[in-house]
């Protein structure tokens, strides 16, 4: 599974990460539509921190443990077994923002533009690569290959899925939450 | 923006302005135009965080990007950041009245003076269009009579030995039975040239001596010591001793392949160093072995040395004090009588010459000094090589040529008038991203590399700078591999002062003599 | 007699919980659920949307149609368990079946509290607990118009949007001072109350509903009279007082029972081979420092999981069952969690801030921060849970989480070396 690692000590706080994610989360995807002045607002899904020197891009980590998919009340909210995504699904999502108050890393965002629905990042799953690690001047965005941890797996696939009956299996150790 | 806390860490510089420094009496016009398309503005502020002189801002009450045209420096971080190619930087307009004599320059450099009464300074390489010889010079290809060779199909050697090499050498059942003076083996003749720690940032020194590694070459600490994190890299470095015997110390010696003795540099031959006292953090002064935040005042001239006699007894100090294991290298900068030096240098021991022509880059250096003082590298190598063997001592020394190479074509005709190797410092630092904005010397570099303030280090990634370093001599051994063998030449040892490979074009006979080349055509 | 490796007692959030955690360990041991209810696995706090008619009917269900075949779970709906053996490792349903089990896990959540009011079971009375109950006031308010809710807790209040939406005339009965009173401090009451007056809602606080009583024609509700002796028009009633574990169905089995099913922190009861999570446990709160019912559905889900991982052999450990509640009314947002009423005092340090109708409010111990609130402005909320949950020092920050503007950036250097690499997996 990918996993967005930001790398501060490379940060140097431009903020181009959360123009080219309101691009990529924009209707038309092109930067001069998506920020012309009467285009609907654009969100972010990366939030840039920034104390005195030090700065750093936050996008969910999409987590092992998701407290906002755990949180969820409608269940809109699931970490994909298969690819260890965790998504939002703005149809069942109603916007109660529980998911907001359970991420630790604050990097769920409210989308009233369309409805109301939470979200966050996709990895830009339709764009095939990350569009804020694509364009980071300084190599401080990074993505992290990491193998799915089965117990990880959050079984709760929407349809398309492909896993079947047969459940996630695994040898190896796999640490508890604790 | 924090860039001003940082700047004000001198405790022996108070922030306390006086009021007199909040009255502009400047007369100068902008040296730049900002153009800002606001069709493409996105408005995203990039530009506002990338500059470091203050040029963007964000106007609330119209709310618009604008400028200060009368800021920027013409680095062109902004340019190259805004998403949207909004931006450019052009020389402004708006020019002072043409003149023949007296040139826009002239004028605002007198309005500057008029108005502060100091020295002008500046920094990167002399800008003036003092005639660059190398491109007057053109490089031979073989042609029917003697086959040209493919660098790709047959071996072709860069390999390059640094040291002095004995007149003679005694083989005994076909082994070198000579002890030789101390000999450093690199991949390719290019070095990367002395710029310190303090010059420049931690990562830039780190992405060198990065590059230097994996390239199988060397870098140079400058004058600024040697950083404990970089004792790992000392298979590839070379250290200075200089003026100001900043972070010279029994270790440092030793844990170098090379020492070099500074004499001069071509940037500003005849004058010393001055790093001020905001680019000395912590870390610098660690290195340095200076207090924290007090300027790093190299003198002029080495104060032990006064005569080629003492030049020999500190020669012989550091071959004494690294046990003769290291060449020693005396670094001078081109200068009218450079040859008649160099053959003294030689003479007192020196296994390594190396002559710093006058578009070296510099840290910070007054800018009549810059662009006034010193000779073209070309002049230089021409008369030092010739000088040395007319003399029958040039094997007793490797002659490293810097200040101004700016691509494989310079390496080539630099080894063909006589160079063993060169120095490359400028170019290094455009490849890590330097835009030549000049304004080194002032600690705000908006591209992280002349800069000690941690918000601008951090914009150069060591990792990808030294991958760009990497790219770029492999290129130009590439290319030089393709010239040599053009020229027939399967090694770089056989083009060495092969000056017969060389035509000058648009050259005067003098300057051909001294060159020893013959025009083109003949 | 039919057994299960694991027997889970109740189809709500804990249930999936525990059934995704089996299943997730590798686990491909048989797994039964009884409940008496007759649905597929729901959202409880969506009924209200659905009776507003604001979420279809196809989306409250907490998961797809084909999750329980998908998960190779046995459903036994609409069976209420009667008593559990613990002794014969088994259970006895109401309808005199017996299964046997090799785990048990009960999580059969909690049933609405009614009070003994005259005219309780009047046509036109409703709970608002569970996806029937909606959908039989929804067919119910379809000709009526004038409802009093019972109760201006959460459920209460979300009745009474709903209601609102519907373009219903609302009046809400409350017995406290001011409504959320359990979830909320003054300020923050207030700031809700005005957004529901200002939807036409009407809000009667420190009042009860002492009858209710039907027109002479007709037994349906036709009159609530209040406390004070007002007697107020209605057509429908909503119960909304509050929900109390089921706490029965164990009576007398050996399980040990506090105010809930008491658990320890592997959700594990006195009983070795019994579990039990959500609404009906007692389990452990690490601000309030012991054990106590938190009837919330994140809790409900991660308490599933950490039993069923236990019960799975995975040593997981429930440490992060706080409470928290995010809820929204007409859109405007509100959140809470940890000791979001305390005030000033006991050791507790508490910062205010009231800008229009952005409130927000922290409250620390021992530098500590244990407790939030805020209304309208909730960006990065949970970077405040976060904090409480890692147990860092917030001393000289709290007129920056005042402010909103505090980052991940200003967490202790460990902590945010940990949040930038790892995995996600320890929140503690």
């Amino acid at each position: 599974m990918w996993r967005i690692r930001a790398i501060p000590e490379v940060c140097i706080g431009c903020g181009l990460c959360r123009v080219w994610c309101k691009v990529e989360h924009s209707d038309s995807k092109n930067i001069h539509k998506a920020f012309k002045p009467n285009a609907p607002e654009t969100i972010s899904c990366v939030e840039l921190e920034e104390s005195g020197c030090e700065s750093f891009a936050m996008q969910c980590r999409q987590c092992d443990e998701p407290l906002c998919a755990y949180g969820c009340i409608t269940g809109a909210m699931t970490k994909d077994p298969d690819t260890g995504l965790v998504t939002v699904d703005k149809k069942k999502c109603v916007g109660c923002w529980t998911c907001i108050l359970m991420c630790p890393n604050g990097v769920i965002k409210r989308d009233e533009r369309n409805g109301r629905s939470a979200i966050k990042c996709d990895l830009c799953k339709d764009r095939g690569f990350p569009s804020c690690v694509e364009h980071c001047p300084n190599d401080a965005l990074v993505i992290e290959e990491s193998p799915m941890n089965p117990l990880a797996a959050h079984s709760a696939p929407l349809s398309g899925s492909s896993r079947g009956d047969e459940n996630i299996l695994f040898s190896e150790e796999v640490d508890d939450d604790e | 923006m924090k860039i001003e806390e940082h700047q004000n860490n001198n405790p022996s510089k108070p922030a306390q302005r006086k009021a007199s420094d909040f009255k502009i009496r400047s007369n100068r016009l902008s040296e730049f135009a900002v153009q800002r398309d606001y069709d493409r503005c996105i408005k995203c502020e990039v530009c506002i965080k990338q500059c470091s002189f203050d040029v963007h801002y964000r106007d609330e009450e119209d709310d618009l990007i604008k400028h200060r045209p009368e800021n920027c420096v013409g680095c062109h971080r902004c340019a190259v950041m805004c998403p949207t190619a909004a931006i450019s930087i052009t020389p402004n307009p708006a020019q002072y009245r043409a003149h023949g004599s007296w040139s826009g320059e002239h004028v605002k450099d007198i309005n500057r003076q008029a108005e502060t009464g100091g020295v002008v300074l500046t920094g990167s390489g002399n800008d003036k269009a003092a005639p660059v010889y190398w491109d007057r010079m053109l490089i031979n290809a073989s042609q029917v009579t003697n086959p040209s060779i493919d660098p790709l199909r047959e071996p072709m050697e860069l390999r390059t030995y640094i040291g002095a090499k004995p007149a003679s050498v005694k083989v005994k059942d076909g082994k070198l039975a000579s002890e030789m003076p101390p000999q450093i083996k690199i991949q390719m003749p290019i070095l990367f040239s002395a710029i310190s720690y303090g010059a420049i940032s931690y990562n830039v020194q780190k992405a060198i001596a990065e590059a230097a590694e994996e390239l199988g070459t060397l870098y140079n600490t400058g004058e600024g010591g040697l950083h404990p994190d970089f004792y790992k890299y000392k298979d590839n470095t070379i250290v200075q001793v200089a003026s100001g015997r900043f972070g010279v110390h029994p270790d440092y010696l030793n844990a170098a392949r090379m020492v070099e003795i500074k004499i001069g540099q071509g940037a500003k031959p005849g004058i010393g160093g001055h790093l001020a006292g905001e680019k000395v953090s912590e870390s610098v002064s660690i290195t340095r072995m200076i207090p924290m935040g007090t300027d790093a005042i190299s003198p002029a001239p080495q104060h032990d040395i006064y005569s080629i006699e003492d030049l020999r007894m500190l020669i012989f100090a550091l071959k004494e004090a690294t046990n003769y294991r290291v060449p020693v290298s005396v670094k001078i900068a081109a200068v009218h009588n450079a040859a008649a030096i160099a053959s003294g240098i030689v003479r007192a021991g020196a296994d390594v010459v190396a002559i710093d022509g006058f578009r070296g880059g510099t840290g910070a250096a007054p800018k009549a000094i810059r662009d006034n003082v010193g000779l073209p590298i070309e002049f230089a190598l021409a008369a030092v090589d010739q000088r040395l063997r007319d003399e029958g001592i040039r094997n007793q020394v490797t002659l490293i040529s810097g200040g101004g190479i700016r691509c494989a074509a310079d390496i080539v005709k630099a080894i063909a008038l006589g160079a063993d190797a060169v120095y490359i410092g400028t170019a290094a630092l455009i490849a890590v991203g330097c835009t030549l904005c000049q304004k080194c010397y002032s600690g705000k570099c908006n591209w992280g590399i002349a800069t000690q303030n941690p918000y601008l280090a951090k914009r150069v990634n060591s990792e990808i700078a030294k991958n760009r370093l990497v790219n770029l001599v492999q290129g130009w051994s590439h290319e030089i591999k393709e010239m040599l063998g053009g020229m027939g030449i399967n090694s770089i040892e056989s083009l060495k002062g092969s000056r017969s490979q060389l035509r000058g074009v648009g050259l005067t006979s003098e300057e051909l003599d001294i060159l020893g080349i013959r025009p083109a055509g003949m | 007699m039919n057994k299960f490796d694991y027997l889970i007692i109740g189809n709500s959030t804990a249930a999936v919980g525990a059934i995704e955690a089996i299943r997730a360990a590798g686990d491909n041991g048989s797994i039964g659920v009884v409940a008496h209810e007759t649905e597929h696995t729901y959202s409880r706090p969506l009924i209200t949307y659905f009776m507003a008619g604001k979420v279809a009917e196809e989306n409250v269900y907490y998961r797809p149609g084909n999750f329980y075949e998908r998960m190779g779970v046995e459903c036994m709906f609409g069976r209420q368990m009667k008593s559990v053996d613990v002794e014969g490792r088994s259970v006895l349903l109401e309808d005199g079946e017996r299964i046997g089990y090799g785990l048990l896990m009960i999580a059969a959540g909690g049933s609405p509290i009614a009070p003994p009011i005259p005219g309780m079971d009047r046509p036109g009375v409703f709970f608002m607990n569970t996806m029937d109950d909606a959908r039989k006031a929804k067919g119910w308010l379809q000709h009526n118009k004038r409802a009093v809710v019972i109760g201006g807790g959460l459920t209460g209040l979300k009745t009474a949007e709903a209601l609102a939406n519907l373009g219903q005339e609302v009046i809400v009965v409350e017995l406290a001072p001011r409504v959320l009173a359990a979830a909320m401090d003054e300020a923050c009451s207030e700031l809700v109350r005005q957004v529901l007056v200002s939807k036409g809602i009407e809000i009667l606080t420190e009042v009860q509903v002492t009858r209710i009583d039907g027109c002479d024609d007709s037994n349906d509700v036709c009159f609530a009279t209040l406390s004070t002796g007002e007697v107020i028009s209605c057509d429908t009633v909503f119960m909304a007082i509050g929900v109390r574990p089921r706490i029965e169905l164990v009576k007398d089995s050996g399980i040990e029972i506090g105010r809930g099913i008491l658990v320890d922190r592997h959700m594990r009861t006195n009983i070795p081979n019994v579990y039990a999570s959500g609404d009906i446990a007692e389990a452990f709160d690490p601000l309030f420092g012991g054990q106590r019912v938190l009837p919330i559905l994140p809790n409900a889900y991660i308490g599933g999981r950490v039993a069923g991982m236990n019960m799975t052999g995975k040593e997981a450990s429930y440490n992060v069952g706080m409470s928290v509640n995010s809820v929204n009314f007409f859109g405007f947002p509100f959140m809470s969690a940890g000791f979001a009423t305390q005030e000033e005092g006991d050791g507790f340090k508490v910062f205010k801030k009231l800008d229009g109708t952005n409130y927000r409010k922290i409250v620390t111990r021992e530098s500590k921060l244990v407790g939030m609130l805020i209304s309208g402005d909730v960006e990065r909320a949970g970077l405040m849970t976060g904090m409480m949950r890692a147990g860092v020092s917030v001393e000289g920050m709290e007129q920056d989480l005042l402010d909103g503007k505090l980052g991940l950036i200003c967490l202790p250097k460990d902590v945010l070396e940990e949040r930038i690499h790892s995995s996600g997996r320890n929140w503690q």
